[in-house]
């Protein structure tokens, strides 16, 4: 919104700055930022004060975090994922467009020489650095209030290998990074639909609705066939990071995934951007 | 208006053609496989030749069975789960696998689930089988003449077999399974990035649910790549266990060593001296032994012959007690003098006194075998 002093050959940089400037600034989304550091904060008070033995439920991990404060983020993440992180990444992925449209600054960005192909590809830099942001949030914050709540030691991963605290922290940055990357498909496909209406509100809802829909078309067998080609299919293959030898497998199809939706969404995105009369 | 049309094309051209690619690549990759020519009695020696090469690799196995999926019931995060239920759920869904093979004793299967991990890894003459869910560790020994024994991914050991060469064996092999089974050679295939020479075992045999098990085997080192296993009256594969990928560089030591992580429950197996030998592709035979040592030195009671056959044995009792969510009841039928189960491939027949037989025959054969027994 702020956007002034960009050179017609700055590459966007300027642009781009402004725009993560102006979203890491906002209310909102410091505001959805603390919601997603309460996470790991809530759950390990939780367990810090409920000292009943663990009845094997709940999420994966949670029994661990007693013995090993270094599990909260984990466990976070495994709770985040299906709802609080799609749900934010949808409020900004929504907004991109629409929301400087519902606010009728979108022809004004337009008028300075920014392009619309710039446009476009700084708002979905700026989504998916709100994904990055948003994942290493819980990740750090569950570290931090682990580390005060609970004793930190070296790490039992999957395969029953036991690791130190350094290399622990370098796995969970990768799974901050793989987290990330199965979120850029939806990021995606939120800007296609922010770029279809004004309505801020009905973009991001829709692009909730079907991070939620393909979770569930996800668990039906009888649609086991469609499960490969849904963008939800690896989010929780993040795991891979604590087995040993790590495996790479989902990292790589996941990264083929997110890639096809980002390029396909991506040129919808533009299709529709590009030809769209923008009245406001 | 023209213009806006023109600004449409790249797109809708650029999605069209990554969708069109994704769907279409797999279908290419299987086209006009050339390997040099060999027999079925060739293929098979090659495969029995394999045995003792490294490599390691990504498995996928599904099965299709007719039985509800019941990996996804139970969730990514539940941790309570009975042995019933855990071989249920192996029984249904797709489940992915690392394979680690070097030489003759040192193999390793990591079964990779969300969130989870069961392990088992065999060193010399130790297995250790480990679940990250449970955080339980088995530790078997092998008796030192098993051990010498290949129980790996290479071919299926054929006792008494040693003294003869490959080719002898597999031709014996063939022989063998000639009388129940047809064997046919079939178009080569890619499978896992490799050029394989295909098989077709079909049973002669009338009253199995099996109408054919098809081999894939690597045309340059002579490795089993794919087994699909499919059933009467069903299009789609009733089973099938297949490499995504394989590498045939030697894994490193410590993929094999195992230490039990603090805080983990450890159980000593021993073996009996008799090995366990199925016709699976070799990958689940450990996890079998184990199953069989944990059952206990039971022997088992074996009904007919060739691809009919049934097999019984005895449950160690509160097997099946310890089914706190009733997933068993979900699945089973109730009949006459016990509970049955019918799958597209197997029959399971639960009677009231404690046995299990199972069969890859109709669930009322099953009955009617096992009735004729007393």
């Amino acid at each position: 919104m702020s956007q002034d002093s960009s050179p017609a050959g700055g590459l966007g940089v300027a642009l781009l700055g402004s725009e993560l400037r102006v979203l890491f600034r906002r209310t909102r989304t410091i505001a959805m930022l603390g919601a997603l550091a309460a996470i790991p904060i809530l759950l390990a008070v939780a367990v810090r004060i409920t000292t009943g033995g663990d009845s094997g439920r709940g999420p994966a991990f949670l029994g661990d975090i007693t013995q090993n404060g270094l599990f909260v983020s984990l466990t976070s993440l495994v709770v985040a994922i299906p709802l609080f992180l799609p749900l934010t990444v949808g409020v900004v992925a929504g907004d991109t467009i629409a929301g400087e449209a519902g606010l009728g600054t979108l022809r004004y960005l337009l008028v300075a020489p920014a392009g619309r192909i710039r446009l476009l590809v700084v708002k979905y830099i700026g989504a998916a650095a709100f994904c990055l942001a948003g994942t290493l949030v819980i990740v750090i914050f569950g570290a931090i209030i682990g580390a005060l709540l609970f004793p930190v030691g070296p790490v039992t991963l999957l395969s029953g290998q036991t690791v130190g605290v350094a290399d622990y922290a370098g796995r969970m940055l990768m799974m901050a990074l793989y987290v990330t990357i199965s979120l850029l498909g939806l990021s995606a496909i939120g800007l296609f639909i922010s770029t279809l209406t004004s309505v801020p509100v009905g973009a991001m809802a829709a692009t909730i609705v079907l991070s939620t829909a393909a979770q569930i078309l996800g668990q039906l067998p009888q649609l086991a066939f469609l499960q490969p080609w849904l963008f939800t299919t690896y989010w929780l293959g993040f795991a891979d990071f604590l087995r040993s030898p790590v495996s790479f497998d989902n990292f790589q199809s996941n990264g083929l995934l997110q890639l096809g939706y980002v390029v396909v969404f991506g040129f919808l995105a533009y299709g529709r951007f590009a030809t769209k009369d923008i009245l406001s | 208006m023209k213009k806006t049309s023109l600004r449409w094309i790249p797109a809708v051209a650029v999605p069209a053609v990554v969708i069109a690619g994704a769907v279409a690549i797999p279908s290419v990759a299987n086209a006009d496989v050339k390997l040099p020519h060999k027999s079925a009695a060739g293929i098979v020696a090659f495969a029995e030749k394999s045995a003792g090469t490294s490599f390691s690799g990504s498995v996928t196995e599904t099965a299709n069975l007719g039985l509800p999926d019941l990996s996804s019931l139970g969730g990514a995060g539940s941790s309570s789960s009975s042995s019933a239920q855990d071989a249920l759920s192996q029984l249904t869904g797709t489940h992915k696998a690392k394979v680690y093979v070097d030489g003759k004793t040192k193999q390793r299967v990591q079964t990779l689930d969300n969130l989870k991990e069961t392990d088992v890894i065999r060193n010399g003459s130790t297995v250790w089988a480990y679940d990250s869910d449970k955080k339980t560790a088995t530790r078997l020994t092998l008796p030192s003449k098993s051990a010498k024994l290949d129980t790996g991914v290479g071919a299926t050991p054929t006792p008494g077999a040693t003294t003869l060469t490959p080719t002898e064996a597999a031709q014996k092999a063939l022989d063998a399974i000639g009388t129940y089974t047809a064997v046919k050679v079939s178009d080569n295939v890619r499978v896992a990035g490799q050029k394989a020479y295909q098989i077709k075992l079909t049973p002669s045999d009338g009253t199995t649910l099996v109408s054919s098990v098809t081999l894939a085997v690597d045309g340059k080192t002579g490795i089993p790549l794919r087994v699909v296993v499919k059933a009467k009256g069903q299009t789609d594969p009733a089973f099938s266990v297949a490499f995504t990928s394989i590498s045939y560089s030697t894994p490193s030591a410590s993929t094999f060593t195992f230490t039990p992580p603090k805080g983990t429950k450890v159980e000593q197996v021993k073996t009996p001296a008799r090995s366990a030998h199925t016709a699976h592709p070799g990958a689940l035979t450990q996890r079998d032994a184990i199953a069989k040592a944990r059952v206990g030195a039971a022997k088992p009671v074996v009904i007919g012959s060739g691809w009919a056959t049934i097999v019984g044995a005895t449950l160690p009792s509160g097997a099946l007690s310890n089914d706190s969510s009733g997933m068993l009841d979900k699945v089973l039928t109730k009949v006459d003098g016990g509970r049955v189960l019918q799958t597209a491939l197997v029959s399971v027949y639960l009677t009231d006194d404690g046995k299990v037989y199972v069969g890859a025959v109709k669930a009322s054969a099953l009955e009617a075998a096992v009735a004729a027994q007393k």
